[in-house]
């Protein structure tokens, strides 16, 4: 395995990481991975560079980039606003990789590093597979029935009630400036259910394979949901959803992180043939 | 242009990034900028990089860098020691002078990142021109106990979380071996040998008793130390928020040495 810096995109402002297995598995698409929220390209607890370093042990090679204006790359100089602008990143991306030899992708994205990976892949034919971890998410009568009403019967919510008042009780210190900041800050603009379903299709119908994962720290409630806010309910099985309901956004434990990055990881070698 | 790069020998290659002097003004300066400990990486790593542009902008010639284990460089957290890290900005440190063609550099180190400079000022060859300690970890236990007290708040906002271990195997995410949390908790910078620096200083958001006390002791025994308090301009739930005062005032105490 080794690694090596790339920059790319317009005067080279763009910076990542190829990292490259000693013998590459033939056929398998090339991984690609950036920031997840405003922080730099290796990813929560190091995640991306976990991934990408045990993808190439398996013949997988990957980049992990900035966005441009993030971690290590500069800001474009085109006034644009942020998903346009990553969108841009994201295609330089896929350009620099082609013109290395690569011919089809798989895409790894991460809270609002979703948005543009889910317009290059419905775009991109190239893109073969394509990972959204607490990416959109659409309301269902089920969990609107969870953040309205049950939400008063649900002992986990009592308890974290109960954490916060007394956290001595629960061996927790805390800084009282800090606790009730937010409780879900990830929102964001979506696409109108109609149309995230309308890209769906269009990426099924052409063969690509999608795994969408969610975390409890967003809107989606319960297993089944992603199934229940589509109309269509045939996808020739190249869809595969993953709710970790105990699991924060970030996966910031080891325990539920581990589960996570196997499933994602064997799912991207799945995809790779291997 | 700053210039990504890996340095190093393999198996123990560090992940940089090199800013050349970008206004022209060339100063007989280079500066490496050590950072915060695994679990305050991502929460500064924007901190290093405006840094790193602000002294090149002054004419300073810049290393940033991630320890090993740590950001891109090789290696895993797991196998991180603080020992490991002090010989890793030794290693940045001729990185620096190879790139820039500076003799003697100077460190900056933030949070643990000031302590490790601290000792890696005594493990250089060359003493640092300067050593700029930028809210430096003084004692390690109470360091590791700020650090609790984040993580905990964190957990009060979640349903479900682990249960608090003690000491932590984890933190911010962040693996926490426990020989790297026994080598944290060992720090006491109001004990440890003196820095190797021709010049010192010392900045802090927050004055502590800790910091009064680390100043005094520099203050008595350092012949060039300058400390200056600069506030925090704000506090967030997830920690430090940056503030341009302490850059500034940074840059301009490196920037006053002509060179």
């Amino acid at each position: 395995m080794r690694e090596r810096v790339v920059t790319f995109g317009p005067e080279g402002i763009l910076v990542g990481i190829v990292t490259e297995p000693d013998a590459a598995r033939r056929g398998a698409p090339v991984v690609v991975m950036s920031n997840v929220g405003l922080n730099h390209r290796v990813g929560p607890s190091r995640a991306w560079v976990e991934l990408a370093r045990g993808l190439a042990e398996h013949g997988v090679t990957s980049l992990r980039y900035d966005c441009s204006g993030l971690g290590d790359s500069a800001p474009r100089k085109d006034l644009l606003g942020d998903v346009e602008r990553s969108v841009l990143d994201l295609q330089d991306a896929l350009a620099m990789l082609t013109a290395d030899g690569a011919t089809h992708f798989a895409l790894v994205s991460w809270c609002s590093g979703t948005d543009n990976s889910h317009v290059v892949a419905v775009r991109d034919p190239r893109v073969v597979g394509a990972a959204f971890l607490d990416g959109y998410a659409y309301a269902t009568p089920t969990s609107l029935a969870h953040a309205k009403i049950y939400r008063w019967v649900e002992p986990p919510r009592w308890r974290r009630a109960l954490r916060r008042r007394f956290p001595r009780l629960f061996g927790l210190d805390l800084d009282r400036q800090a606790v009730g900041w937010v409780d879900e800050i990830y929102n964001r603009e979506y696409p109108t259910r109609e149309k995230f379903e309308e890209d769906l299709a269009t990426l099924v119908d052409r063969g690509a394979r999608l795994l969408f994962v969610y975390s409890q720290q967003t809107t989606y409630a319960y297993k089944g949901q992603f199934w229940d806010w589509l109309r269509r309910k045939k996808w020739g099985g190249q869809i595969a959803v993953e709710y970790y309901s105990k699991a924060d956004h970030t996966f910031r434990y080891r325990a539920d992180r581990e589960v996570m990055m196997s499933r994602l990881s064997s799912w991207l070698l799945a995809l790779s043939g291997a | 242009m700053p210039t990504p790069l890996f340095f190093g020998e393999d198996p123990r290659r560090l992940f940089g990034v090199y800013h050349s002097p970008s206004n022209g003004t060339l100063r007989e300066q280079a500066v490496v900028l050590c950072p915060a400990g695994p679990q305050e990486y991502m929460l500064t790593h924007w901190a290093q990089r405006r840094l790193a542009v602000l002294l090149a902008g002054h004419g300073i010639h810049v290393l940033r860098f991630d320890y090993f284990g740590v950001g891109d460089s090789q290696g895993s957290i797991e196998e991180g020691t603080l020992e490991q890290w002090q010989k890793d900005i030794v290693t940045a440190s001729e990185e620096l002078r190879r790139l820039s063609g500076v003799r003697r550099t100077s460190l900056v180190g933030y949070r643990l990142g000031a302590t490790l400079a601290w000792r890696a000022s005594v493990l250089s060859a060359d003493k640092p021109r300067h050593l700029v300690l930028w809210d430096p970890v003084v004692r390690g236990k109470t360091y590791l106990g700020e650090l609790r007290v984040t993580e905990d708040t964190y957990a009060s906002q979640l349903l479900f979380f682990p249960p608090p271990d003690d000491p932590p195997s984890e933190l911010y995410g962040y693996p926490l071996p426990r020989a790297q949390y026994e080598a944290t908790a060992a720090i006491d910078l109001l004990e440890e040998q003196l820095p190797a620096a021709t010049r010192v200083h010392m900045y802090v958001g927050r004055q502590t008793g800790e910091t009064r006390a680390l100043a005094a002791r520099l203050q008595e025994h350092v012949k060039r130390f300058t400390h200056e308090f600069v506030p925090e301009e704000g506090r967030t739930g997830s920690g430090n928020l940056l503030s341009k005062r302490v850059l500034d005032a940074i840059g301009g105490a490196l920037s006053a040495d002509a060179g």
